[in-house]
């Protein structure tokens, strides 16, 4: 018993969660120990149950589906055995225990509804066979009563929408199982009952009375069930607009908002002119829905260069005009030519004094040639005082490992370009 | 400056044509303002400018319409189409419908200026962004087009355009490619002809995949 419970605990962790808040209505008439050991132990009636809560509790001690248990009585239940158990266990378990049931009653309808038609097909097989202990007297209208015990369920599940919907899904495809192979055996039934009662050649026509019966069923309630069907996907659609608005309203609050607001509070002309344009840029690409954040797997020669140019722009606040043509498979060279344009954007927002910096980026054939221009003071480029870590490091050195060629080309008054060579046929990465 | 080409600003929003009439100063004259496709068609006919500013995303459409719209009238005023997006098709877009050139919202008052009398020339403009455009449009691993002469860019014309597109103005091209001005005026609208008459590549369809790239 002991051990049961144990290895009850791990199925019963939900239900102890809610445990947590004292169940008010099981305390009376209950004076047991507080201990939940204690209370694990005890047979309860669940509330919430189909009839009274017995198979619910049963299945809940005893660590099974309730299906099963249900199962298990009716079955019993056709010999007479299962109705002298189920009574016996009723007055057994007196307390009843009000935490919420794991498979509550709703959405286990499908179940349910499975469990009135498998009773009712069983219950008219083993009459045919004349295996049942239930005298005809008896017989139908218990048979009436399981049926009708299906229907019921059925109609209930349809009032609750969403479940209905539910039942239809791929996670409780077995509720729907479950319902067809209910259907079948009834179907089965009847016809063993009626081959019985009847000739084969009135057969035809029963069946053709069944096909009308269901057929004028399927009229009655076709609709119906389209009509809520539709306002389940109908909502579901409204659900699904609503979460794309507040999507966009988040977005707008996060980004532009913030934006707006830091612009208002800056005194500096340079520093509000870089928010507006990071905010544009990051805008912009939300709008035209290039990732804004890229994983590395999929970086391409645009996005590679953007977030190099993105980054200059941010810290050096110069706007750079970037232009990407073509397309190449990026690897580490690729990156590698993308930190040294990086270095030459930054040579040029930091010493040029330019406006604005042109980068225009051209991939074809594996081959990529990085054009980094400005029309700002310019320098000699043979003064290049040899000690300039940023050009013979991070340009010309990186350029040179990889297999590629830095030019860099200025006059004194009129801008600077930096061009860089990245070749196809180029030496394996460094 | 003394010739003012005359101009009409096409944008929904006041803001903006306002902040672009005041930038432009009186580099130009203003001759119309309108906010949507009718009203821009019929101020247009009425005031005949030289240049049309044209917004890319106009309530009810976009400026492509106005153009077609326009030209439809047997109007033949030219168009240079501003706009805050650079989105590929966009851009083609409004350049296929028959925009003289394409620049962003960024631009300069002085180089907006530059630009709508290059086109009140008869020239094209090109921002960087556009020749980029074009240079990836007319890529050269495509396969054999049907219509070669228009459906290619020659030697020259490529060279123009990448050079546009690492930012050099028409006259820094010509001191580079030591031609004149006025041939780098002729590549370029030969470019744009190009652009606007070629059925290379689906255009437009082309511009709306480079989109997702």
């Amino acid at each position: 018993m002991t051990l049961c419970c144990f290895g009850c605990r791990a199925c019963d962790h939900k239900e102890d969660m809610s445990n947590a808040l004292p169940p008010v209505s099981s305390l009376s008439g209950f004076s047991g120990s507080a201990d939940p050991q204690e209370s694990q132990i005890r047979l309860r009636r669940a509330q919430g149950g189909l009839l009274t809560g017995v198979s619910a509790g049963l299945a809940r001690r005893f660590c099974v589906d309730t299906s099963l248990v249900r199962l298990a009585f009716v079955v019993l239940g056709l010999t007479g055995v299962g109705l002298l158990a189920y009574v016996a266990a009723f007055v057994r378990m007196r307390e009843v225990d009000t935490r919420e049931l794991a498979d509550n009653w709703p959405t286990e309808t499908p179940k349910v509804v499975g469990l009135g038609l498998f009773t009712t097909g069983l219950m008219l097989l083993l009459h045919r066979l004349g295996l049942s202990v239930l005298s005809d007297s008896f017989f139908w209208p218990v048979l009436v009563v399981a049926a009708g015990f299906g229907v019921v369920s059925w109609q209930l599940s349809l009032e609750r929408q969403q479940r209905l919907a539910s039942a239809f899904q791929p996670d409780s495809r077995y509720g729907a199982l479950r319902i067809a192979a209910g259907v079948v055996v009834v179907a089965v039934g009847i016809f063993a009952a009626l081959a019985g009662e009847v000739s084969f050649s009135a057969l035809g026509s029963s069946a053709f009375a069944l096909v009308l019966i269901l057929g004028g069923l399927a009229v009655v309630f076709g609709p119906w069930a389209s009509i809520l069907l539709n306002d389940v996907s109908n909502e579901r659609r409204q659900r699904v607009r609503a979460d794309e608005r507040a999507d966009l309203a988040a977005h707008l609050h996060d980004s532009v908002l913030q934006t707006l607001a830091l612009i208002q509070r800056t005194d500096d002309p340079s520093e509000a002119a870089s928010l507006a344009r990071r905010q544009e840029r990051e805008l912009r690409s939300w709008l035209y829905s290039r990732p804004e954040s890229f994983v590395h797997s999929d970086v391409d020669l645009q996005s590679l260069f953007e977030s190099a140019a993105a980054d200059v722009e941010d810290r050096h606040s110069v706007p750079i005009e970037l232009v990407v043509v073509g397309e190449v498979e990026v690897d580490d060279s690729v990156i590698t030519l993308a930190k040294a344009a990086r270095e030459a954007m930054v040579n040029a927002s930091k010493f040029s004094g330019a406006p604005q910096i042109s980068v225009f980026v051209e991939g074809e054939a594996g081959q990529v040639e990085v054009w980094v221009r400005d029309r700002g003071v310019g320098f000699d480029t043979d003064a290049i005082d040899p000690d300039r870590r940023g050009i013979r490091d991070s340009v010309r050195g990186r350029l040179a490992r990889i297999g590629g060629e830095a030019t860099i080309t200025s006059t004194p008054g009129d801008g600077a370009e930096v061009y860089l060579l990245l070749p196809a046929q180029r030496k394996a990465s460094p | 400056m003394s010739w003012q080409p005359r101009v009409v600003i096409v944008d929904d929003h006041e803001l903006v044509r306002s902040g672009v009439k005041s930038s432009l100063g009186d580099a130009v004259h203003v001759v119309g303002e309108a906010g949507d496709i009718g009203e821009a068609v019929a101020v247009i006919l009425d005031t005949n400018p030289d240049v049309v500013l044209l917004d890319v995303h106009l309530p009810s459409g976009t400026g492509g319409e106005v153009i077609t719209q326009v030209h439809a009238e047997g109007s033949d005023v030219k168009f240079l189409a501003l706009s805050v997006s650079d989105a590929a098709d966009d851009v083609i877009g409004v350049v296929r419908a028959g925009a003289r050139g394409y620049v962003t919202k960024t631009i300069s008052g002085d180089d907006l200026a530059d630009a709508i009398r290059r086109v009140a020339e008869g020239d094209a403009v090109f921002s960087p962004r556009l020749a980029g455009f074009v240079l990836d449009a007319f890529a050269t691993n495509e396969p054999a087009p049907v219509d070669v002469e228009l459906d290619q860019l020659t030697n020259r014309e490529r060279e123009v355009m990448r050079l546009l597109a690492r930012g050099y103005a028409y006259k820094e091209v010509a001191a580079k490619l030591e031609i004149s001005v006025k041939t780098v005026e002729t590549h370029a609208s030969s470019v744009l002809r190009k652009l606007q008459l070629s059925n290379r590549h689906q255009l437009t369809t082309w511009a709306t995949k480079r989109k997702l790239v």
